[in-house]
């Protein structure tokens, strides 16, 4: 379908992918302290991985806002600590913990505040823009 | 009687929407300039009811759309909010543009009907 509101829907892309973002971000840390045995696979980070949403390659032609592809995965390594107290550990005290790294997930989480704040800027006045542009020569 | 003058109204709205919203981009290639009704003010196969018409129907599919996220998200569906807002704000611009149309039209009209007096 042609879009006529290309403004709106381009922003209302970038506003989905931050959201997405932040989404992985509270995942994150509210994973960040799981406990597992030694045995299994500790918490993965999540990270969202997203290019243009591009109609097509012309040079000067605009795209049409931002895709997510996809949610990768960080490492399952976590690290071991010693825990002979907790139900998981094994006989020599031993646990698996999430490794997940607070400040750089804090770093993100400000990065996509801001980005989806931009975005419901441009699309709110891209909304006025539309709405002056239907008041042209107006009665 | 003739619609043109209702045409050529109509045909300047739509470029005018396309041409802020920045798809020409430098190279100043539209959606099929040549030969689109809207730009070349021909009245064809697409006259103004047909283009209104055309208006209407995708009027009618993006409030069906944003209308049916609405009901979703009402019953505490699986509903992203950003999505529903920027979907009925879609809706609701498209809306107005279609009323804005509406309205030039008959006021072209009342125009010409007020012709004789």
């Amino acid at each position: 379908m042609s879009h006529p509101f290309k403004i709106l829907s381009a922003s209302a892309s970038g506003i989905g992918a931050y959201s997405l973002e932040l989404a992985a971000v509270a995942d994150n840390i509210a994973n960040m302290n799981n406990v597992t045995t030694v045995d299994s696979d500790a918490y993965a980070e999540r990270f969202v991985v997203v290019r243009p949403e591009t109609a097509g390659t012309t040079p000067g032609e605009l795209g049409t806002g931002v895709e997510v592809t996809r949610a990768e995965f960080g490492s399952d390594e976590g690290r071991i600590a010693y825990d002979p107290s907790h139900p998981d550990a094994n006989a020599e005290g031993l646990v698996r913990v999430a490794d997940v790294n607070l400040p750089a997930n804090f770093q993100r989480m400000i990065v996509a505040q801001r980005g989806l704040q931009a975005n419901v800027s441009v699309f709110a006045r891209a909304r006025e823009m539309y709405q002056s542009i239907l008041s042209l020569g107006g009665q | 009687m003739s619609v043109t003058p209702i045409a050529a109204i109509s045909s300047s709205i739509t470029p005018a929407l396309d041409g802020v919203a920045g798809a020409t981009g430098p190279a100043g290639i539209g959606p099929s300039l040549d030969t689109d009704p809207l730009t070349t003010g021909e009245i064809g196969a697409s006259g103004f009811g047909d283009i209104f018409t055309s208006q209407l129907t995708e009027l009618d599919a993006t409030i069906a759309e944003a209308e049916q996220l609405s009901r979703v998200a009402a019953v505490g569906g699986d509903v992203d909010l950003a999505e529903l807002m920027t979907k009925t704000s879609e809706a609701q611009l498209m809306l107005e543009t279609t009323v804005a149309i509406r309205d030039r039209a008959v006021n072209a009209f009342n125009e010409i009907m007020g012709m004789g007096s």
